[in-house]
């Protein structure tokens, strides 16, 4: 163990190898965000890696409030804000059922409850294709089609499965004994649930929250599916922004706005990462 | 009389949520797999027609292209994230100072939308502007790269895109196996005299089936739903060169009016996406409550 | 069931032909136990052997499948937990992590709304009796193995309970404080004298305990009695090997007559019974095949008071292993008729491979049929 740690020929190797891979992930982000600040004809002429000769901003100022989404010239602003009243209500919604899933499934154990989770649990897995088509005509029925309310519920249906199972599964390891002992004091139902394992969640609740709101965020299929003018998600504008094909391609714009999309989600990566890293592994290796 | 009340209650809290899981997933699959049977078109209609739209379906070269695509994707997608994903994460693994910065790094596309990726890779392929119009700017003027115009080629790029937003979540899966590993068996197998190598070789990734097992799972049911991708770096084309069953779901239900045909294409990718995943949840599930 | 008719008006806390079934396999064979008030009834048997869900049916977490539990001769068998008048400490302790030691020891109080001067003079006065007020403000984590073990007890007797449950109490912590935790549980009951259940596997914390052991094994109730009764007259030879250490030696031999005595016989060597029964007597008239039993404390190296009256109490035996363990040293002999361990005083000096003279207490000897392993009296 203690040769391996000494610099020797392999170890540089080693090092190099794990460099060159981190650079082919920084890759597209760094040539996005450089190109982001080049006016389009230096985008055209010069090398991608290059740093801009002449810094500028409006690429940024013109993908956030003057480009030509579809048919209006709007910029992503009020996409952006259609994705926030869509995400939040949508996350803090699954995530409290998901956790009062959980903590049925596992503390409050009935006769079936197998089977009920086994069901929530594949309906994770489902491909979304399959539900499009009643999808929208329930929403049409319901009088949510087109509105932000309407994607609320779409996501909200959709996540439960993975909120259900990752405070299961949390809540699996949570001292039976705890629950016994509260209820021994004359602790009911809610207050277990909101004196006793509420104030232990904190780790489940960030990652759930973390999970749902990375996906939801960048979900794209509902949104281009179920959204109308008024709630028109990032994911479909951006896209509408970098496919349109009236006019001249404003790459320089484009990166802005693919930066501006994905920036909430790095910023959360960013800022808690190993929570994203947890939920993603509860969602993946455990069933 | 409050005692009932409390028993009754856990169900009453479960319950929604179970109703609209019965109602939204299974009651639409339900419906999906009825209107597969039916001679809907532009919108939902009750006509029975047996096994007709299954019929056309696996008549149309379009739908086979589109499992064609899937096939070469799918396997080339798994295979080069897995192989990928260990040897990032054996690399890693090798008491790395900068280990804290690395991981991160190689992690971060899973945070993206496919669309922010589809839209980055489309244009650094992009023969006229990206890598080949630098490659050229730079004086290698016989640089070739225009895979993402090409018919035969198109799709590699499509796992290429993939690749770079997964592997390095695969890379987090087999890390966190790696050091799920009890240090003494290694440290056994190192008073035995076994090489590093030996160690991960016969000891280490044999240990890891699992992780393989899941990262397997986990990889071919994002690679049968892909659509957002395929939609933001190529729209299926060119022509359909890169066209995918869920693009070919959704363009024949909205675009084509040929509803029938793809109720009945979603519902074969539901049989492929249970197939796979069925069985390694029964598994799962069975080994969690023995345990 | 004749004694615990008799001593009806005495028993406080009644468990009357309780049993359970999960999914057609009894976790509990209809058992039935008494015990009078203020009694400290200790639940000992190895793991599966039913203690601890017979346990939790006195709690209220598992409900019985027939039968009834009586507390003061009233049923509480379908009341909720919290109804019960009863408290528990558990295994784990099952501290709540988000709350202070206080807010622990008042939270059964806080649901039950209390007001909050009363809780806190209570949770004071608990907090006294158990040497933990410097305590009352930290969490949890912020504790030793032997304070969080005081917590679970503040939080139990804070309750002023009819009767106290115990599951394995002792079990997470290291040998020393499990001695001296031991002896403050014993000394708390002398103090309040309420009536406690306690579940364990550990026959030391049982003898010294209990006023009442009852031994279990899958399920089914072995053995009832005091702890004088079920170390000298156990029932079986399920009792006879699992309460004491180390386990009783047992040899399968027969019994014979021999000069007007009856002899235990095994191979070559003979143990003359002190006083035999009718039974042995009847037995012995057919030659019949009996275990013997002794524990290692009635065999030793000279030949006591207790054992000169009678003859044929000697064997010559060669040694196998010799244990010291400080105060005693334990000597174990083997050959191809009988295995034996014996303890004797720590200035002997025994060396393997020897001979050695052991002598047998035969007063202090147990037969157990050797089909059944029902205690022979």
């Amino acid at each position: 163990m203690n040769s391996a740690s000494k610099l020797s020929f392999g170890r540089i190797a080693l090092y190099l190898v794990l460099f060159v891979f981190a650079i082919y992930y920084l890759l597209p982000l760094y040539v996005m965000l450089v190109n982001s600040f080049k006016p389009l004809d230096e985008i055209r002429q010069g090398d991608m890696l290059a740093l801009p000769q002449a810094w500028t901003i409006a690429p940024w100022a013109s993908a956030w409030s003057t480009a030509q989404i579809g048919v209006q010239a709007t910029g992503l602003k009020p996409y952006f804000m259609n994705s926030i009243s869509m995400v939040v209500p949508a996350v803090l919604l699954s995530t409290l059922l998901g956790a009062l899933n959980g903590y049925v499934l596992t503390k409050w154990r009935f006769k079936g409850d197998g089977i009920v989770f086994g069901l929530i649990l594949l309906s994770c897995f489902i491909p979304f294709q399959i539900v499009l088509i009643p999808m929208a005509r329930m929403l049409g029925i319901l009088g949510l089609a087109g509105t932000t309310s309407g994607l609320v519920l779409v996501h909200l249906v959709y996540g439960l499965g993975f909120t259900t199972l990752f405070f299961r599964n949390y809540y699996a390891a949570f001292p039976t004994e705890l629950i016994r002992a509260a209820q021994m004091d004359g602790a009911g139902f809610f207050r277990i649930f909101t004196r006793i394992l509420l104030p232990s969640s904190g780790p489940i609740i960030v990652v759930t929250v973390i999970w749902q709101f990375t996906n939801i965020w960048n979900d794209f299929l509902f949104g281009a599916s179920f959204a109308d003018v008024d709630s028109v998600p990032m994911t479909v504008a951006l896209n509408n922004l970098v496919s349109s094909s009236t006019g001249v391609k404003e790459y320089n714009v484009h990166f802005a706005g693919a930066i501006l999309a994905a920036l909430p989600t790095l910023i959360v990566y960013v800022v808690s990462g190993r929570y994203f890293v947890r939920g993603l592994m509860a969602g993946a290796v455990k069933g | 009389m409050k005692e009932r009340f409390q028993d009754l209650l856990p169900k009453l809290v479960l319950g929604p949520s179970f109703l609209l899981i019965l109602f939204f997933v299974y009651g639409f699959i339900a419906y999906t797999g009825y209107l597969s049977l039916s001679d809907s078109k532009m919108l939902p209609s009750y006509g029975f027609v047996g096994m007709d739209n299954y019929e056309r379906l696996w008549k149309l070269r379009h739908w086979s292209g589109a499992l064609k695509n899937l096939a070469v994707f799918g396997s080339l997608y798994i295979i080069i994230c897995s192989v990928l994903g260990l040897t990032l994460a054996i690399l890693l693994d090798q008491k790395i100072r900068a280990e804290g910065v690395l991981r991160p790094i190689y992690l971060y596309p899973m945070a993206l939308s496919f669309i922010v990726t589809g839209t980055a890779w489309k244009w650094f392929l992009d023969p006229g502007i990206g890598l080949e119009h630098t490659m050229h700017q730079w004086g290698w003027e016989s640089f070739e790269f225009d895979w993402i115009k090409s018919r035969t080629n198109a799709i590699y790029t499509v796992v290429i895109a993939a690749v770079w937003q997964s592997s390095g979540f695969v890379m987090a899966m087999f890390l966190a196996g790696l050091r799920g590993v009890d240090s003494d068996i290694i440290r056994a197998a190192e008073i035995d005299g076994a090489s590093r190598a030996r160690i991960y070789r016969r000891i280490i990734i044999p240990l890891m089936r699992p992780v393989f097992l899941s990262a397997f799972v986990v990889l071919a049911h994002l690679a049968i739903k892909s659509y957002d991708l395929v939609i933001a770096l190529t729209g299926g084309g060119p022509g359909k060169a890169t066209e995918l069953p869920a693009t070919f779901m959704y363009s024949y239900t909205f675009s084509r009016n040929l509803m029938g045909i793809g109720a009945s294409s979603a519902i074969i990718m539901l049989i492929m996406i249970f197939s796979i995943i069925v069985p390694y949840l029964y598994t799962e599930l069975r080994s969690d409550s023995k345990r | 069931m004749s004694i615990s008719m008799n001593s009806k008006t005495q028993s406080f806390l009644e468990i009357d032909n309780l049993g359970k079934q999960y999914a057609g396999v009894d976790a509990l064979k209809s058992v039935s136990i008494d015990v009078e008030e203020g009694g400290f009834l200790v639940l000992v048997g190895p793991s599966g052997c039913g203690k601890s869900t017979l346990l939790n049916m006195i709690a209220g977490f598992e409900p019985a499948t027939t039968g009834d539990i009586r507390i003061a001769g009233k049923s509480i068998a379908d009341l909720h937990p919290s109804k019960r008048d009863i408290a528990m400490v558990f295994q784990s302790y099952a501290l709540y992590p988000n709350m202070s030691v206080a807010g622990n020891i008042g939270f059964g109080m806080e649901t039950r709304g209390v007001p909050k001067a009363e809780r806190l003079k209570k949770i004071d006065e608990v907090a006294s009796i158990l040497q933990i007020e410097p305590l009352l403000k930290r969490k949890p984590a912020q504790l030793s193995g032997g304070q969080r073990q005081r917590v679970a007890m503040g939080r139990a007797l804070v309750r002023d309970p009819q009767a106290f449950l115990f599951d394995e109490p002792l079990s997470n912590l290291d040998a020393r404080l499990r001695v001296d935790m031991r002896a403050e549980i014993k000394k708390l009951h002398a103090r309040l004298g309420t009536t406690i259940v306690y579940v364990t596997h550990d026959q030391i914390e049982a003898m010294t305990l209990a006023t009442k052991i009852a031994v279990l094994k899958l399920g089914e109730l072995q053995q009832v009695g005091t702890p004088d009764e079920i170390y000298n007259a156990p029932a079986n030879t399920f009792v006879a090997d699992f309460m004491g250490s180390p386990a009783m030696n047992r040899v399968t031999g027969q019994l014979e007559f021999s000069q007007g005595h009856i002899d235990f016989v095994v191979g070559p060597y003979r143990l003359r019974l002190h006083e035999p029964s009718e039974e042995h007597r009847e037995i012995a008239a057919r030659s019949g095949t009996v275990d013997f039993g002794i524990r290692a404390e009635n065999i030793s190296e000279e030949s006591g008071a207790e054992n000169t009256g009678a003859a044929g109490n000697a064997l010559s035996l060669q040694v196998d292993l010799v244990e010291p363990t400080g105060s005693d040293t334990f000597i174990s002999t083997k050959d191809e008729h009988a295995v034996f361990t014996a303890r004797i005083a720590n200035h002997v000096k025994a060396t393997v491979g020897e001979k050695v003279e052991l002598f047998f207490d035969m007063s202090k000897a147990h037969f157990f049929d050797s089909e059944s392993g029902r205690r022979i009296p």
